[in-house]
């Protein structure tokens, strides 16, 4: 591993580039350390599967030309292909160091013989991590899979110089064959933006070199496999490669988290506002005097027209006004009426003389203003009277109920004149009258 | 709502028939200023609700508001012959405390007169 990052620091595996589509290795070398490892790292697994399969130079099908050179290298170099699995690297380095056609050649070969190893491989990562994403918590699972993306998405820059793109026209054969099988594992468990999400990264993966494909591959699967909180802790059995893509992952994670926490706290915060105002708005019931007066009222049914007669009474406005809150539908039945009467201009006189006598002292105990036309005042109960005597009917039965009901709770209305001299009443607990 | 009354000496007796509620009541204040008005040495006014088929907590605080009015030129004032639950009313809110509350007209007279001897 060592030896690797150092080559690639040192500029010494220049046909790196040659795997990745004709860039140069320089530019690779310009790619982010935790990048690079990667890219370096999954290389080192493909020689070292290049080994323990054939450790032969026949593997690589080289010209005898390049054999030639190789074995003499080997000799010079006194190294055995058995001897050590990691010299392959140094092996397959030196090979690639060759012109460009036998490199070309050279990786042409080697891809033919791996790929149906790799795509195997593939398969089964894939496999593997479906199913760990479906048992992965699913609050965390998105995150995952966006790491992943964005990870991908970040190769494709270096690479590529361009983002992600949903769609490929170079997808062979193996691509329709695994996306059917992830299609199919993905189709129970898992929700519509995460299979988008895995289509997405598995269908560019499959644009990526092979040996790159299977980079990423086994970042995703690392990202369920590894223990997230132990990653990059001492004596994390991990790998300081498998550390730093941890890192990167717990970056991901976090930043996800963050933002989360962020908009939880502004909603909490917003939250808090709101119930300090409602605590604020709401009247403090040690201090309101007419609690008992509100309670029982609040038990009662009245038709609240009332307040539309009440001027300067403000607690039977009090009183009624919560009262017109209980019963909203009762309130607005009847000012439709009285609306639609109004609109009509209708002029109908139907009560008894009773009720109109009753209508009367509403009118004058709730203090309505004397500038009031009070005939039409009286057209207008009148109207109601006509047009909703259930209603109407309802709401004097009511009136008088509720008075009952103060009563009991020791209020009666006391009159009182103002300084014009007009006549109001007002209610009093009797004691303080 | 009817209202009449009638003098016995220096007492007057108010009779009070049908509704004793809401706009109706309010006919009791101006027609005790009249009494009070033409009858200067009056020194007991009894209202009895015996024909009173109603009361409402206007009733009640026209009731207090003439007791006040009656206090302050200290003329006693009293009530007679109230329904059962009329009754319960006042005692329930306490006004038989401050306002005497009698079955007859007789049983008001006499106390009253022994209370001033």
């Amino acid at each position: 591993m060592t030896d690797i990052t150092a080559a690639g620091e040192n500029n010494q595996i220049p046909v790196l580039n040659k795997f990745e589509k004709q860039k140069t290795f320089s530019d690779l070398s310009n790619v982010k350390d935790d990048f690079r490892a990667v890219i370096l790292e999954q290389y080192k697994h493909i020689t070292q599967k290049v080994v323990n399969h054939q450790p032969s130079l026949e593997i690589l099908q080289l010209s005898d030309n390049s054999k030639e050179m190789l074995s003499s290298w080997l000799e010079k170099n006194k190294i055995s292909l058995l001897d050590n699995k990691l010299i392959c690297f140094d092996i397959l380095r030196q090979i690639l160091s060759f012109n460009e056609k036998t490199q070309n050649l050279v990786i042409l070969e080697f891809e033919k013989i791996k790929r149906k190893e790799i795509e195997k491989k593939e398969q089964k990562r894939f496999v593997e991590i479906i199913k760990l994403t479906k048992q992965a918590d699913p609050r965390i699972r998105p995150v995952i899979l966006n790491a992943c993306l964005e990870f991908l998405t970040r190769i494709y820059k270096k690479l590529y110089n361009r983002s992600l793109q949903t769609s490929s026209s170079d997808q062979g054969g193996s691509y329709e064959a695994l996306h059917n099988l992830v299609v199919q594992k993905l189709s129970t468990d898992l929700k519509t933006e995460e299979i988008n999400t895995f289509e997405t990264i598995y269908r560019n993966v499959f644009r990526l070199p092979l040996i790159v494909r299977y980079g990423i591959l086994e970042f995703m699967y690392s990202k369920y496999t590894m223990e997230y909180s132990n990653a990059g802790n001492p004596g994390s059995p991990y790998t300081s490669n498998e550390n730093r893509q941890h890192e990167y992952l717990r970056g991901a994670i976090d930043e996800q988290l963050s933002v989360k926490q962020q908009l939880e706290r502004k909603k909490q915060l917003q939250a808090d506002k709101l119930k300090k105002i409602q605590e604020k708005l709401r009247p403090k019931a040690a201090n309101d005097p007419y609690l008992d007066l509100k309670r029982e009222i609040q038990k009662l049914k009245i038709i609240p027209y009332v307040e539309m007669m009440i001027k300067n009474n403000s607690l039977l406005k009090k009183i009624v006004s919560y009262a017109c809150d209980i019963h909203q539908e009762h309130y607005h039945t009847l000012l439709q009426a009285l609306d639609t009467l109004l609109t009509n201009n209708q002029k109908v006189v139907n009560l008894s003389m009773e009720e109109q006598n009753c209508i009367k002292s509403i009118y004058k105990r709730d203090g309505s203003s004397p500038k009031t036309d009070f005939s039409q005042f009286i057209d207008l109960l009148n109207k109601v009277g006509k047009e909703r005597p259930e209603l109407f009917r309802g709401f004097l039965k009511n009136q008088i109920q509720i008075d009952r009901n103060l009563i009991k709770m020791g209020v009666c209305q006391v009159p009182y004149n103002d300084e014009e001299g007009n006549e109001y009443f007002a209610f009093k607990k009797v004691e303080r009258v | 709502m009817n209202l009449s009354h009638r003098i016995l000496n220096e007492a007057c007796i108010v009779e009070v028939e049908g509704e004793f509620i809401g706009y109706k009541a309010r006919q009791l204040t101006p027609y005790i200023d009249t009494i009070l008005l033409k009858n200067t040495e009056l020194k007991i006014l009894i209202l009895n609700l015996g024909s009173a088929i109603q009361m409402d907590s206007v009733g009640i605080g026209i009731m207090l508001k003439s007791y006040k009015v009656l206090q302050e030129q200290q003329i006693q004032f009293a009530l007679c012959q109230l329904h059962d639950e009329m009754i319960d009313f006042l005692k329930f809110i306490r006004i038989d405390s401050m306002i005497p509350i009698y079955d007859t007209e007789e049983d008001v007279i006499k106390k009253l007169k022994e209370e001033v001897s």
